[in-house]
């Protein structure tokens, strides 16, 4: 009975059993989850706002968290503020160097950020793209959600996905751990030597005291104690000056009680010196100085030699004041570096007449010509004249023992000369010594000054024989069609005795005029007087050869008589730009410079018969003044003078170009607008601008046209501090420096709308550790456990059917045994 | 189609015959019936030993069975199907992509594509993605929305923009993707490199393409009335272009060119237009080889982008306020439909239109320090110098916002968002020391133009298009060889549970033929 009951339990317990392993394999519940490994990205914020407590003691808590993570996860670090940097690239979490960082109560900061800017977009976008798709994956995210940047939203992961993407923000109390510098009121430019108020907002967390550093280009100017009371905003005022004229930068910095420096702001601006007059001249000043002294002007005063000397007197002038003075006094460099001013700077030029300046000054065609607003010849056609210039190319011309080939600065002075003649003018060119060597036809040229410039093959030899040559010249020029006739003759005066008499009467016959320049100081001038005197001319002694040239050109500008010794009214033919007295009464100018107004410039005022008096041109930044008949000095007007210079005193800008920006994270956006002369918006295609980085890198950008008269550009500035730009739009050219400041981020800074509505969406979550680990179990893979009920279920089947045929399979083998034991007995 | 997933478990059929060798013993307790009792011993010999019984017990195969389903059940056995798989679809809803090719555009053609896959495989999901607009998603479900293929067509109908791929690793790994474009986007071309596409569905081949990237006007300087404009044109196809570009005001065509362009070149046109009764301005190119139709307009509103803002006055705010309204050019007094508001009541609040109030009328409290701005944009120049009068009172009773201009500690001017933009002034600006001055209407024009947000003194308009978005021409792709590489394109949807339901049936049977009452053997 017991054995039948031991028999028939198996089958009576295993097959329920059977069927419950069959139920829950076919229900399948999960066993275990297994350690899947995990990339974490830790995503760092340590911009302005949040400070480096709570990135340092997230740091240090870090340890901890990796310890729990599955084995073989990786670990990796990005630190952003205005860009993200990739501080530690993926390692395994098991790695040496990664535990020894762990270690430290900091993160490793090698890579520079600017911390005034935050840009959380960005680094997520970044921290997203270096994840592994098939890894599974958690971004840690340790911001206080304020950013400035402007950033566009990144794709943000799905809430039940494979990336887990953890916020993990900063306690209040560690919003500003410190005192910081809000905002700082700096007017953009000053005054030489005025006092300017400058104020500053600070921001405390905390009270306590501290210490306020002003410094100036690097040298203290002041300091200033501070109390700080909890929670607030306090502004605080600091009077400044600054002298030197230029860019000056200001640095304010909070120290704590320990001098340690606690936050730091910089700042600039420019001083500009106003009412600065260089006064170029041979004589004292003929303006009535002591009044425009009075009105707050400084005059210099430089004579050309001196001013050549000193190529930078320019930096600190706002207005230049040339008197009178022929083209050839200002060196090449010196008329350069006005041009730069007057362009660039903005300064103002106004340029007197004389008789020694425009026309007789040899100012046609030269550099200085070009920045003025009048040409120095007529508006009238004048009748056309003959020069014929006869050079001595005897050996004497060339003397080895002179420092200067005779001869070359003879052609040169023929070359320099051209600048004087007007086109149709006959010009002709002969060399000679005991012969004659024509070399250039005497006829009309339409460009005489490119005619004349040209490398003549000539060799000085012989001795000197003036009538052969003079009787060649006197042929040519009376045969020539102009009635004024020059004959300029350039010897040494080594002239052998020869009898010029019959030559006197044919100068005169054909109305010709000498021009006699005899070069150096031994030079024999009693033949060459007696010529001159007979036919009106003038004979001149160039002791130093260098002179020649400028005597040359001197002398034709003379005989060109473009300077009017008689007095002339002056009428005003324009409202001038600036505003004058209505019963200004204008005075006749005792003599003037005949000249004529360029297309791009504007008369204001006129003789009779229209030739300018006083003429103005905006030159790029600069405006530019010329005024041929000396007009200052005969105006009994001291207003007029007054406004007149102030209204040219340097602009600082140029009215037909305005650079505008914007500065923001790490670039400037650029805006031109540009005019033509005519008042019109610039139909320039492309605006060039050169930026002069604080690092001193120039590079040149384009500006592309976005509507009329306006050219936009992004230009990329990574370097905060005082940029340098040069616009140049068609011929306008401006000057203007531009500050790239860094953002105000701080804790008044909002948090991004898209960071909370991915919280409010679920694709954020809590950075908690419980939610961290919550999400480390919820994302492992599960294991299930079906297989094995299934082979439970199989084993134990096998096993009933075994015990079942138990009886059977003992009961045979014995049997077996017995019955072969059976045949074989 | 029926598979395995793992096959190998398979082996342990080979037991089965095990079983039925099991089966040719005697069970416990069966009843041999004999005809005397001296034969039992006899009857148990013969069915025990050699000569045991030719057939084993029939309850073999019942039970081969049972054993021949669980071991299947463990060789995991899964049915094929194309259907359980969610689909994501990527679309390049970029302008290119309504190029009209063969009466369609290239979009278009890529859904229709993409219908024939659908209908095909008949998905549980299809996920749509904007990449031109990613907060754009539209989730059908082909299998029970009859409606789908309608829903489907409809989200191509207009351009979002050019594309912004997402990060490959935000992917959902186990869907199928698949990218609808033309790949005449660059930067797209690049994304697919990391990407973890099953497929690409690219549509387009034309190549010629002329369009409007960009129409201004401006005001000349000297004379407001005439304006200056410019609109240019660039071929981003790859032949010569002829078009006829026409400028359209008032439903009169005011301006035309005929337009000769190489591939690759742009071309700016000038052109002067009058604003003394300003209508929208219009410029539209005829090219006869352009594909894309939708790069060939830009207008600009005229109408209303010259308007004067209309500012609406509640309260009384003085004389001062009334004569800068009405002598600033870009500013009408209007009670309809306001730009923005000055309140000088103090008791006005607005959902959304901006918000300019006045508290400081009246204010007795002097400033004792110069004023100091805490932001920089606009205002920074003004400069409040001290001695001016301020309401205290109203001033400290706000503390939400950012503070603008503060002086002596009290807030001056204090910008929040309540809705709608607001900036509460409490410096009095009725004190005629102060408006007499010239940053009275600089200060006001500041402030309103940080309530608009633009500069009030800017006439220049302007409409402008990416030039990259009118690059139709397509680019080879790369392969999508980046995709996992299970082949995600076929889903096993497991049928293990068939199996065990079976073999629970089968050895319930059995079960209840084991304890059912024993019969004679044989008999």
């Amino acid at each position: 009975m017991i054995e039948g009951l031991f028999h028939r339990l198996p089958p009576l317990f295993g097959y329920p059993l059977i069927v419950l392993f069959l139920l829950l394999a076919w229900w399948n519940p999960d066993l275990l989850p297994t350690d899947e490994p995990l990339d974490l990205l830790l995503v760092m914020d340590e911009s302005k706002s949040v400070g480096s407590q709570f990135p340092d003691q997230s740091w240090q808590r870090l340890g901890r968290l990796l310890a729990d993570l599955p084995a073989n996860s990786r670990f990796s670090l990005i630190r952003f503020a205005d860009r993200p940097q990739t501080e530690i690239t993926w390692k395994p979490i098991s790695d040496n160097e990664l535990q020894h960082q762990l270690q430290q109560p900091a993160p490793p900061r090698t890579l520079s950020l600017d911390n005034h800017i935050s840009a959380i977009g960005t680094a997520l976008r970044q921290g997203t793209n270096q994840l592994v798709p098939s890894h599974r994956s958690a971004i840690l995210l340790l911001s206080d959600g304020r950013e400035n940047s402007d950033t566009s939203p990144p794709a943000l992961p799905d809430a039940g996905g494979n990336i887990a993407l953890f916020w993990s923000k900063p306690p209040a109390r560690y919003a500003a751990g410190h005192p910081v510098i809000d905002s700082i009121n700096l007017p953009e430019r000053v005054k030489p030597a005025m006092t300017f108020p400058v104020s500053i907002a600070i921001t405390s967390p905390t009270a306590g005291e501290g210490q306020l550093i002003a410094k100036l280009d690097g040298h203290q100017l002041t300091e200033k104690p501070l109390r700080f009371t909890a929670q607030s905003t306090t502004v605080h005022h600091l009077q400044l000056s600054a002298t030197t004229a230029g860019p000056h930068l200001l640095e304010l910095t909070i120290l704590d009680q320990g001098g340690d420096p606690l936050d730091s702001r910089q700042g600039y601006f420019e001083v500009v010196r106003k009412h600065q007059l260089l006064y170029i001249s041979h004589q004292p000043p003929s303006l009535p100085v002591q009044q425009l002294q009075q009105s707050g002007w400084e005059i210099t005063r430089l004579s050309p030699r001196q001013l050549n000397a000193r190529p930078d007197s320019f930096k600190d002038t706002s207005l230049v004041l040339i008197d009178d003075i022929p083209a050839d006094d200002l060196a090449p460099e010196t008329v350069t570096a006005l041009t730069g001013a007057v362009e660039q700077q903005g300064v103002g030029l106004i340029v007197l007449g004389g008789p020694n300046a425009f026309g007789s000054g040899a100012y046609r065609h030269s550099a200085l010509e070009r920045l003025l607003p009048v040409e120095a010849e007529s508006a009238r056609p004048e009748a056309a004249a003959a020069f014929l210039f006869l050079v001595d190319k005897s050996g004497s011309m060339d003397s080895a023992t002179l420092p200067q080939s005779r001869l070359a600065t003879a052609f040169r002075a023929v070359t320099e000369s051209a600048g004087s003649l007007r086109a149709g003018d006959h010009v002709g060119l002969i060399a000679f010594d005991r012969e004659i060597q024509p070399l250039l036809p005497l006829q009309a040229y339409a460009d005489p000054l490119s005619t004349l410039n040209h490398r003549w093959e000539v060799s000085p030899s012989g001795g000197t024989r003036l009538t052969p040559a003079l009787t060649a010249a006197i042929g040519r020029l009376a045969a020539a069609a102009p009635k004024k006739r020059f004959l300029i003759l350039v010897t040494d005066g080594f002239v052998e005795g020869e009898a010029i008499e019959p030559l006197i009467g044919k100068m005169q016959a054909a109305d010709i005029k000498l021009i006699a320049l005899a070069v150096g100081e031994d030079a024999d001038l009693s033949v060459l007087q007696q010529l001159a005197t007979a036919t009106s001319g003038q004979v001149l002694q160039v002791a130093e050869t260098a002179e020649l040239p400028r005597f040359m050109r001197h002398e034709l500008e003379q005989q060109r008589q473009s300077w009017q010794p008689a007095a002339v009214k002056t009428q005003s033919v324009a409202p001038m730009p600036f505003s004058i007295p209505k019963e200004t009464a204008w005075l006749p100018v005792n003599g003037y410079q005949v000249t004529r107004t360029k297309p791009d410039s504007t008369t204001y005022l006129a003789t009779p018969n229209g030739d300018p008096l006083l003429a103005v041109r905006q030159m790029a930044a600069g405006r530019v003044a010329a005024l041929p008949g000396g007009l200052l000095r005969a105006v009994d007007n001291t207003h007029f003078t007054q406004s007149l210079l102030a209204w040219l005193d340097r602009q600082g800008h140029n009215p037909h170009l305005k650079i505008d920006y914007r500065s923001a994270a790490g670039e400037l956006q650029v805006k031109i607008d540009a005019l033509d002369r005519k008042g019109h918006w610039s139909d320039a295609r492309v605006a060039e601008l050169i930026l002069e980085t604080p690092a001193g890198i120039r590079r040149q950008h384009q500006l592309t046209l976005s509507a009329p008269g306006r050219f936009e550009a992004n230009i990329k500035t990574p370097l905060s501090g005082l940029y340098q730009a040069w616009a140049r739009v068609g011929n306008e050219r401006t000057h203007r420096l531009l500050q790239q400041i860094r953002n105000s981020e701080s804790i008044e800074t909002p948090v991004i709308p898209w960071l909370q509505a991915g919280v409010d969406q679920g694709s954020i979550r809590n950075g908690s550790k419980t939610a961290f680990m919550e999400f480390l179990e919820s994302s492992s893979k599960r294991s299930p456990s079906r297989k094995i009920w299934l082979l439970l279920a199989l084993f134990l089947f096998f096993s009933i059917v075994l015990h079942e045929r138990r009886a059977g399979i003992f009961a045979a083998l014995p049997q077996k045994n017995g019955g072969d034991h059976n045949e074989s007995s | 189609m029926i598979g395995l997933g793992a096959p190998f478990w398979l082996l342990l059929l080979s037991g089965l015959p095990l079983l039925r060798w099991l089966h040719r013993f005697q069970r416990q307790g069966r009843i041999q019936p004999t005809a005397a009792l001296f034969l039992w011993r006899r009857i148990q010999t013969e069915g025990a030993a050699g000569n045991a019984p030719a057939k084993p017990d029939p309850r073999w195969r019942l039970r081969a069975a049972i054993a021949a389903l669980l071991i299947l059940a463990l060789s995991d056995p899964y049915r094929e199907t194309k259907s359980g798989i969610p689909i994501e679809v990527w679309l390049d809803d970029s302008l290119s992509q309504f190029t009209r090719e063969e009466g369609g555009t290239r979009l278009q053609q890529g859904i229709d594509r993409l219908i024939q896959r659908v209908e095909k495989e008949r998905p549980s999901t299809l996920i749509l993605h904007s990449l031109g607009n990613p907060t754009a998603t539209r989730i059908i479900t082909p299998q029970s929305d009859r409606d789908w293929i309608s829903k489907l067509e409809q989200w191509g109908s207009d351009p979002r923009g050019e594309p912004h791929p997402p990060a490959p690793a935000l992917m959902h790994p186990d869907n199928r993707h698949i990218l609808l474009t033309d790949g005449a986007d660059i930067q797209l071309n690049h994304w697919l490199k990391s990407a973890p596409l099953s497929e690409i569905i690219q549509t387009g081949s034309s190549t010629g393409n002329l369009s409007l990237t960009r129409l201004a006007i401006r005001p000349s300087p000297g004379t407001p009335s005439a304006t200056q404009g410019l609109v240019e044109l660039w071929n981003s196809g790859e032949s010569k272009m002829n078009a006829r570009l026409i400028l359209i005001q008032r439903g009169r065509e005011i301006e035309s060119w005929l337009v000769k362009l190489p591939p690759g070149e742009r071309k700016l046109l000038e052109f002067a237009t009058d604003l003394s009764y300003p209508a929208d301005l219009i410029a539209r190119l005829h090219a006869t080889d352009d594909s894309l139709h939708l790069d060939n307009e830009l207008r600009l509103p005229l109408s209303s982008a010259l308007k004067p803002i209309a500012v609406k006055v509640v309260g009384e705010c003085g004389r001062y306020l009334s004569a800068f309204l009405q002598s600033h050019p870009e500013l009408e007094q209007s009670g309809r439909n306001p730009d923005i508001f000055i309140d000088c009541d103090n008791a006005h609040t607005s959902a959304d239109t901006p918000l300019l109030r006045l508290h400081g009328n009246g204010g007795r409290q002097t400033i004792h320090s110069q004023g100091h701005w805490h932001v920089k944009d606009g205002v920074q120049h003004l400069s409040i110098q001290r001695g001016l009068y301020f309401s205290l009172k109203e001033g400290e009773a706000t503390s939400s916002g950012v503070t603008l201009l503060s002086a002596d500690g009290h807030t001056l001017i204090r910008q929040t968002r309540t809705p709608a933009q607001t900036i509460d002034v409490y410096l009095d600006l009725q004190q005629p020391g102060f408006a007499h001055s010239p940053e009275y209407p600089l200060l006001l024009s500041a402030l309103i133009e940080r309530l608009l947000q633009r500069p009030l003194a800017e006439s220049l308009v302007s409409a402008s298009r990416n030039p990259d978005a009118s690059r139709i021409t397509p680019l080879s792709l790369p392969e999508t060889s980046n995709r996992p590489a299970t082949d995600l394109s076929k889903q096993q949807a497991s049928i293990t549970s068939l199996p065990i339901i079976a073999a629970l049936v089968l050895l319930l049977i059995d079960m209840v033929w084991g304890f059912r009452p024993q019969r004679r053997s044989g008999g």
